[in-house]
Formats: structure tokens, C-alpha cells, sequence
């Protein structure tokens, strides 16, 4: 079946674009365990594949990415992404804080600017709250 | 300059008048003297005249006294008588017996046999014969007493007959001067010449008077006289006198003295001349060699002959008699001396008139003369403002005028060309004081120095800097006079003779840099702009450290106008705060760096944080529970790669900023800065390759080789996505270290090359980078005296190649 098959009462579908593997592997796993179903990217241009690939019928809520990433960069991403994607909720991940790029992507519409290392508890509340400002648990696509 | 004129004139005037004074003088003594001569000369013939008239006359007196007496008729019987007598006695004899009877009687005189004696001396006209002489008044015109030696007669036969002494020999018949008078029974007169009697040793002179018959037919007998010849004529000649020396002499045409008060009767004037002039038988005056009485100083002498005298005696032949009169030189010239004496001293008067009255006109004409001098010089000095007043009337007085109008003139000239000078000089001065202002207000210090270093001129902005007035400074030596540190000392002085020494072939700050086309002017560019490191072939500028300041110092030749000498300027601009700001940049930038690199830092220890915090979570919440050990694992590998950033940073930053200047390993320093580049980097997919060479050490700041190589390192990644060769390569040769850095980008468009060091440049999106990365690389290269370009080919990525000499 498959337009439900996957659709196991998931709070919604989470990119996570970050180069570094263990990264991505535990906000995956923090995400999981907390109802969401998370996809991975490795970087900004796997992203826009993710996204546009017909592979996935649920399309993304949240994106969360990190800032400094090779060919495409978090900035470049994130642009990309308010423009093409504007419903989608995007939550920067990032090791460097920058209050002045926080502040350039808050005002392009980014939801949280988060800077690792974030705890499990706080990411999940970030996400759960750029879920509500997409607009509840629906998780039709934009 | 007094004497000069003065002297001339009175020279002048004096030799004028003194050569006509002179010859005149010596013509008119000539004149006197021969005059005076002619005089003396004709006075003194005419005493030889009157006296030898008077002895001519007494002479004749005395002859006729003598024919009176000889025709007495008493005597003439008397003699008769005796004759007959005598012939009684001859007639019976023959002549032989006459002769002896002649012999016997005169041995009989001779012997002074009485009666023979009585006879003759004591008879009857022996007495007649005696009252005959001293009938004649002693004081008379005759000889005085004592000049007759003897009186006697003799008879026809020449036989003594009477006398009054005993003088007279008895027999005179033989005697020529009895044949003379005698005559052949005739009967003459006869006066003799002088002559020495060597009976009486005296000089005598004889007069024989025959006594004639009634009938004047017959000689009955001769009277003869024997006068003493000086003493019978010294009345006369004695009485004449003259003068102190003046007299008269008699003498005869031999030159025998007859009579003379000076010479004795019979001397012989021993000038033949003298006796031959004298003797001419006319009177007349001589002036001769000698003066006739032994001396042979010129005289004069007159001279007269005893006419009557001469008569009668010349028939025999015998000599004449002349006068002379003769006066001692020194009385006969003594006029004539004084005249020559007079006559010199009138010309040493009219002399000394002459020079006196030169002075005087000398003085006249030279004094308006030497007032004109004065006032030429007062003129010639600027001085005279009154006309000059002469009055002389003459040339001197238009002289003087002349002056006159000159001095207007050059008043006139003076005071225009015053006005001139005086317009110029304020021009002049004008422009000193602002060419003045112009160099000490230029805030660059400029020194003018000769090329040994003897300072000539600094502006104030030097004055301050070493804190000399200027005039203290020049002309000490500029090396003496710089404040400081040796080391920058000795930098400038090595940078003046490098400059004085021509071209330089070091390897110092000499590399040429291409004139930059963003040249702009000095005081306002950017420090950073290295377009401002213009190159000109005489301008040399280095940096040095004078008394804490920091100077860039440019060399440049000053030749000197119309000397042809060079000068060697020095201008120095203070860096201090430039080079501070600058290395406040030079700070900011590394720090801006280190802003990257703490993101980096940051990034980098932070997902490595997030690993271990977010594996410990999943350990914890119990959420992959099968795992745990294998999460547990990775928060070990994560907590060791945490530590080793942290390590690799802390090797990074020191405690502030090390400001020395140390031995840079280059290879090294490459290695550190490709780990350095790669911290700030997302991903780190370059491949590095090394090629290294032996490198000596570059003595520099080691903060500032990195931040060089780091920033080279970083663009080559960044432009190659941070996937790629890169290639670092180091090598050494000749003292020069060339570096280069290889990336596999695309390389640099042509149109960018040469804006590369631009401030603000850059290729990298707003906010990435300062853009001042390679301006900073740029100066930092520099500094240290090395150089840097890019070999960019769109194919072959781009090279950098860093280039610094080694020692330095």
C-alpha cells in the first residue's frame, strides 16, 4: 500500500541535512523515538533531491540543517528552500555560533537557530514546535 | 701719494732752473776768472814795466854819472900824467921786457909789496876815485852803499892803474871784457851780465867807461865798477812789493836771478818756457805751469824788458834783462776762489729759493688736486652729497666741475638703483620665507647633506625628530646628529652609500615592483595600499627605527645648480602610526583569522560535543540499548578527536602577540598552516602532496608566515570546493627561498590578477572573508623583503609562488 503504508502515526517528516554521519544518525534517532520520521541528506544538493524525488510521497515538515556544508551551503540551502518550499519549517543545526547569521536567517523566515551540541529534549520541542507552525500534524504537502 | 705730485714739481722745477742756474754760474765764473786774469795779468806787466823803466833809468844814471866822471879834466890829466910816466918807463923796453916788467908789478900787487900798493890804491886818483863814490847820496836812485865791489882804472894797456882796493887783478889787458871796452883804442861803454866773481863769490855785474882824450880820439884808460849784482838793484826791486808776495824780480834771458827778494841773485828759474815767453823783448803777462820760484802752480806773471839796458849790453851777445812779477798763487787766485766760492753759494741759495718756492707752488697746484681726490673717493664711496668747490681758474677748477655732474649722476643712479635693490631684495625674501613655510610645514622630514654627511639644510619636521634647531644642526655631521638605536643608524648609513656608490646590485628592497597604475598621492592612499610601493630608478626607500619612530627614509641626488656638486637629500616620512595602524590591521585580519578559526574551532569541537552528548542521551534514555557499547565506544573516539583540536589550537594561539623575529622553518610552517587552513574548513577532501627542498630558516614574525600561508592554503581549497590535489613545493637557491602553492581550482580569471591585492577584493560572497586576506599576504610578503605572484591558467588551477630572501 502506498500512499498509508508508511504513514504509521507519525508526527510528520523530518529532513535532516548534516555531513557529518553521527550527527545525522542521532537526531535521527532522537526524532524517532519521539514519533517522527526522519530522512537524511548529506548535503544540500541530496536534500533537493530527497525533496523533489518522487520517492517519498509524504513530503517534508521540517527541515533542519546544518550552516557550513560543501557545495551547497547551509545558506545558500536555506534560500533555496524558503523560496521553493516556504511551508516548509526550517531549524538550523550548526557548531559555530553566529548570532549574526542567526539573526540573517530568522529574518529570512528559519524557525530556531540551534548550535550543537542540543540536547534531545530541546531539539525535539523545536521541532514539535515548527510541526505547529507548519500547521498541525497535517502533513499535506505545500 | 703727497710727495708724489708735490715732488715731481718741485723735482721738476729744480732740475729746470737748476740746469741753466748751473750753466750760467759756470760761465760766469769762467768769465770772471779769465777777466781777473786779463786784469792781474795786464797790472802785473805793467809793475814790470815801471820797474824795469826805473832800473832802465838808473842804470842809465849811473852810466852817465860814470861819462860825467871820466871827463873830468883833473882826471883825464892826472891819468895823462901817470901815462906818461909810464911810458917813460916803457919806452926803453921791448915788448918782452914790457911783459916782464907787466909780470913783476903784478906779483908785486899780488904779493901787497907797500909802495906797489900805494901806488895804485893811495894815489891821487885812487882818491879822486873815492870821493867819486861817495859823492853819490846813499839814498839815491843808485845802489845803495856796499853794492859797489870795486872802482879801478886801468891804463891803455889794460894795467891797473888806480883803485880803491885791492879787488881787481893787475893785469886786465887780456880779458875780453877789457878788449870790449877797449875796443881797439876806440872806447865803449860797456855794462856786463851777470856773473859769479870767484874772487868775491858773488854775483857782479861790471860797468866799464873808457876815458878819452880831449880829442876824444884816444883810450887813456878804462874805469871799471864791479857792482854787486842783487845788492846794487835791491832798492828797486826790493821797494816793489805787493800784496804779501807780490813783487818784482829782475832776471836775464837766460833765466838767471840777477835780483829778487825771494830767489837768490844767480838761481836759475828753472821753466824754460816760462824764461823763453818772458824773454820776447816786449812786455806782456803769461799765465804759466809754473810759477817761476819753484812751485809749479799755475801763475801769472808779468814781465817788461829793460830796453835801454838791452841795448847796450845785446852787442856783445849778451843776455837781456827782463822784469817779472810774480804773486803767490793762493793770494794771486784768492779772488778767483772766492769768486767761485760766492758764485756756489749764491747757486745753492738760489737752490734752496728755488725749491722753497717750488713747495709753495707745488702746494698751490696740488692741493685743489688732492681736494678733487678726496672727493672722488667720497663719491666713489657713496659719501658726497655737497658739490666740489674749486677756484684755481683753470683746468682743475672744470676738473672739478666735471666731478660735480658725475656725483649727480650717480647719485641719481644710486638712489634708482637702491629703490631696485631694496624691491628685489623684498621679492627675495618673500620667496625665501615661503619656500620656508612650504618646507617646514611639508610634516616629512627633509635633510640636504654633502655626501660625506656634513648636513646643509633640515626642515623643522627634522628638528623636532632630533630636537636640534636648525642652526645647530648644519654642519654637524648627520650621523652624529640622529637619535637612536645604532641598528637604524647604520641602516641609513648603508642606504646613502649605497645610493652614493650608483646603482645597487643587492638584494635588498631592491626588487623591483612594477609601477602599480592605482598610484595615488602620498598623504591620503590606505596604508594598505601596495600601489604605493612605487619604484623610481633615484628614489630608494627603506624603513628604519629612529629613536622608537618608525621612518621610511627615501635617498635621492640633489645636483646643484651652477656648482655641478650633488648633494644627497634625505626625506623622511613617519610611518609610527601608519605601520601601528597597520599592524593593527595586520592584528584585526589575523584576529578576524582567528574569528574563522574559532568557528571553525567551534564547529569543529562541536559536533564532535554533539556526538558524545547525543550518544550519551541514547545511552541513557535506554533507546538503543543493544548498541551501548558501540555508542559508548564512539563517545571515546569522540572525546579523543575533541582533545586533539583542542591541542592543535592551543598549539595555534600563543599568549598574545610574539613580536620577535625568529628562523621560520618553511617546510614546517607549511605543514601547520595546510592543518591550520583545513580546521576553518567544512570539508576536507584535498590530497596533499609536499615537495620539499632544503630550506634555510627565513628570519621573520613565524604568526605572520603562517597567517601568509594560511590564507594561500585556504583560497587554493576553497577553490577547489575543498576536493583536489594540492601541492606545496619549497626550494632554495642563490639566498632566495621560493615557495610555492598549488591548487587544482579553476584558477583566476585574467581580468582578476592584477586586482588580487586589492583591498577588498574578493571573489567570495558578502560576509565570507574580510577581503583582505591577500592584501595582508601582500604586505606581510614585503616586509620581509620577498615577493609573490600567481601563475593562473584557467586549466592548470593556480600557483602561488612566494619568494623571500634567506638572512633576512
Amino acid at each position: 500500500m502506498a500512499l498509508g503504508m508508511h504513514i504509521k502515526e507519525s508526527k510528520g517528516r523530518v529532513l535532516v541535512i548534516d555531513d557529518e554521519p553521527e550527527v545525522r544518525k542521532i537526531v535521527h534517532l532522537a526524532l524517532e523515538k519521539n514519533g517522527y520520521d526522519v530522512v537524511e541528506a548529506e548535503d544540500g544538493e541530496k536534500a533537493i533531491e530527497v525533496i523533489r524525488s518522487g520517492d517519498n510521497p509524504l513530503l517534508t515538515d521540517v527541515i533542519i540543517c546544518d550552516v557550513r556544508m560543501p557545495k551547497i551551503n547551509g545558506v545558500e540551502a536555506v534560500t533555496f528552500f524558503r523560496e521553493q518550499f516556504p511551508s516548509v519549517s526550517i531549524i538550523v543545526l550548526t557548531g559555530y555560533p553566529d548570532m549574526q547569521l542567526a539573526t540573517s536567517f530568522i529574518k529570512q523566515g528559519v524557525m530556531e537557530y540551534l548550535v550543537k551540541p542540543v540536547e534531545k529534549e530541546k531539539l525535539v520541542a523545536t521541532v514539535d514546535k515548527a510541526m505547529k507552525a507548519r500547521g498541525g500534524g497535517d502533513s499535506f504537502s505545500a | 701719494m703727497k710727495f708724489g705730485l708735490k715732488g715731481k714739481i718741485i723735482s721738476a722745477m729744480l732740475a729746470i732752473g737748476a740746469l741753466p742756474l748751473s750753466l750760467g754760474m759756470y760761465f760766469a765764473y769762467q768769465q770772471g776768472t779769465d777777466q781777473l786774469e786779463t786784469v792781474i795779468g795786464a797790472s802785473f806787466e805793467a809793475i814790470s814795466t815801471e820797474t824795469a823803466g826805473k832800473i832802465d833809468m838808473v842804470v842809465s844814471e849811473e852810466i852817465a854819472r860814470h861819462a860825467q866822471f871820466v871827463s873830468n879834466s883833473l882826471l883825464i890829466s892826472l891819468v895823462r900824467d901817470q901815462l906818461v910816466t909810464q911810458n917813460a918807463r916803457y919806452h926803453t923796453l921791448d915788448d918782452a921786457g914790457v911783459a916782464h916788467l907787466l909780470n913783476s908789478t903784478e906779483q908785486r900787487w899780488v904779493a901787497g909789496v907797500g909802495h906797489v900798493v900805494r901806488d895804485i890804491t893811495s894815489g891821487q886818483v885812487a882818491d879822486l876815485l873815492r870821493r867819486f863814490i861817495s859823492s853819490v847820496p846813499a839814498g839815491g836812485t843808485v845802489g845803495g852803499g856796499g853794492s859797489t865791489h870795486a872802482l879801478f882804472i886801468t891804463d891803455a894797456r889794460g894795467a891797473l892803474l888806480a883803485s880803491i882796493n885791492r879787488y881787481p887783478n893787475y893785469s886786465n889787458g887780456q880779458t875780453p871784457w877789457w878788449q870790449y871796452a877797449f875796443d881797439g883804442g876806440r872806447g865803449k861803454v860797456r855794462l856786463s851780465d851777470v856773473s859769479l866773481d870767484p874772487k868775491l863769490n858773488e854775483y857782479v855785474i861790471l860797468l866799464q867807461t873808457p876815458i878819452m882824450n880831449l880829442a876824444d880820439t884816444n883810450v887813456l884808460g878804462i874805469v871799471h865798477r864791479v857792482y854787486d849784482a842783487s845788492h846794487y838793484f835791491e832798492p828797486h826791486i826790493y821797494a816793489t812789493r805787493f800784496g804779501e808776495s807780490g813783487h818784482v824780480m829782475l832776471v836775464d834771458s837766460e833765466g838767471i836771478v840777477i835780483s829778487c827778494p825771494i830767489l837768490p841773485t844767480g838761481a836759475s828759474v828753472d821753466d824754460r818756457e816760462l824764461v823763453r815767453a818772458s824773454s820776447v823783448g816786449y812786455p806782456g803777462w803769461v799765465k804759466a805751469g809754473s810759477d817761476g820760484h819753484g812751485g809749479d802752480e799755475t801763475s801769472i806773471l808779468g814781465f817788461a824788458p829793460l830796453e835801454g839796458l838791452n841795448q847796450m849790453t845785446s852787442v856783445l851777445g849778451t843776455r837781456q834783462w827782463h822784469t817779472m812779477t810774480w804773486q803767490a798763487s793762493e793770494e794771486l787766485f784768492a779772488p778767483m776762489n772766492q769768486l767761485l766760492l760766492w758764485t756756489a753759494f749764491a747757486g745753492v741759495f738760489a737752490m734752496v729759493l728755488m725749491s722753497g718756492l717750488g713747495y709753495y707752488a707745488a702746494s698751490r697746484i696740488v692741493t685743489p688736486i688732492r681736494r678733487l681726490q678726496d672727493s672722488a673717493l667720497r663719491i666713489a664711496q657713496g659719501e658726497l652729497h655737497e658739490p666740489i668747490v674749486i677756484n684755481t681758474g683753470d683746468e682743475i677748477e672744470k676738473l672739478a666741475n666735471d666731478f660735480n655732474s658725475m656725483n649727480d649722476q650717480l647719485q641719481k643712479a644710486f638712489s634708482g638703483l637702491e629703490h631696485k635693490v631694496e624691491e628685489k631684495t623684498r621679492e627675495v625674501v618673500h620667496l625665501k620665507e615661503y619656500n620656508e613655510k612650504i618646507l617646514m610645514s611639508v610634516p616629512v622630514l627633509i635633510v640636504i647633506m654633502t655626501e660625506d654627511g656634513t648636513i646643509e639644510y633640515v626642515n623643522l619636521a627634522f628638528e623636532d625628530l632630533v630636537g636640534l634647531p636648525s642652526v645647530d644642526a648644519v654642519g654637524k655631521n648627520f650621523f652624529d646628529v640622529l637619535p637612536g638605536d645604532k641598528e637604524g643608524i647604520e641602516q641609513v648609513r648603508g642606504e646613502i652609500k649605497r645610493l652614493s656608490c650608483g646603482n645597487e646590485n643587492g638584494r635588498y628592497a631592491e626588487q623591483v615592483v612594477p609601477n602599480h597604475p592605482a598610484a595615488t598621492g602620498l598623504l591620503m592612499s590606505d596604508p594598505l595600499d601596495p600601489s604605493r610601493e612605487e619604484h623610481q630608478p633615484d628614489r630608494h626607500s627603506r624603513e628604519i627605527t629612529i629613536a622608537d619612530k618608525i621612518l621610511q627614509c627615501e635617498c635621492f641626488r640633489v645636483i646643484m645648480p651652477g656648482e655641478g656638486t650633488e648633494r644627497i637629500g634625505l626625506a623622511m616620512r613617519d610611518m609610527t602610526e601608519h605601520r601601528h595602524l597597520q599592524e593593527e590591521l595586520i592584528r584585526a585580519e589575523k584576529l578576524a583569522g582567528l574569528g574563522t578559526l574559532t568557528a571553525g574551532i567551534a564547529h569543529e569541537l562541536n559536533n564532535p560535543l554533539y556526538g558524545v552528548m547525543g550518544l550519551a542521551e541514547i545511552i541513557r534514555d535506554n533507546d538503543d540499548p543493544e548498541n551501548d557499547r558501540k555508542h559508548a565506544g564512539d563517545i571515546v573516539a569522540h572525546s579523543r578527536h575533541m582533545s586533539s583540536v583542542i591541542k592543535n589550537f592551543a598549539g595555534y594561539v600563543r599568549k598574545g602577540d610574539v613580536d620577535e623575529l625568529l628562523p621560520v622553518d618553511i617546510n614546517q610552517k607549511l605543514d601547520d598552516s595546510f592543518k591550520m587552513a583545513g580546521m576553518g574548513m567544512v570539508s576536507n577532501d584535498v590530497k596533499l602532496k609536499r615537495h620539499y627542498g632544503s630550506v634555510p630558516p627565513v628570519i621573520a614574525k613565524p604568526d605572520e608566515i603562517q597567517q601568509v600561508f594560511v590564507n594561500i592554503i585556504k583560497n587554493g581549497i576553497q577553490a577547489m570546493g575543498g576536493k583536489g590535489i594540492l601541492l606545496l613545493s619549497s626550494a632554495s637557491e642563490d639566498g632566495i627561498v621560493t615557495i610555492s602553492i598549488h591548487d587544482a581550482g579553476p584558477g583566476i580569471p585574467k581580468e582578476y590578477v592584477s586586482r588580487l591585492f586589492d583591498p577588498f577584493f574578493t571573489t567570495k560572497a558578502q560576509g565570507e572573508g574580510t577581503g583582505l586576506g591577500l592584501t595582508i599576504v601582500y604586505k606581510i610578503v614585503k616586509k620581509y623583503g620577498g615577493d609573490i605572484h600567481f601563475d593562473s591558467e584557467e586549466k592548470n588551477g593556480t600557483k602561488v609562488v612566494i619568494t623571500f630572501p634567506v638572512g633576512q
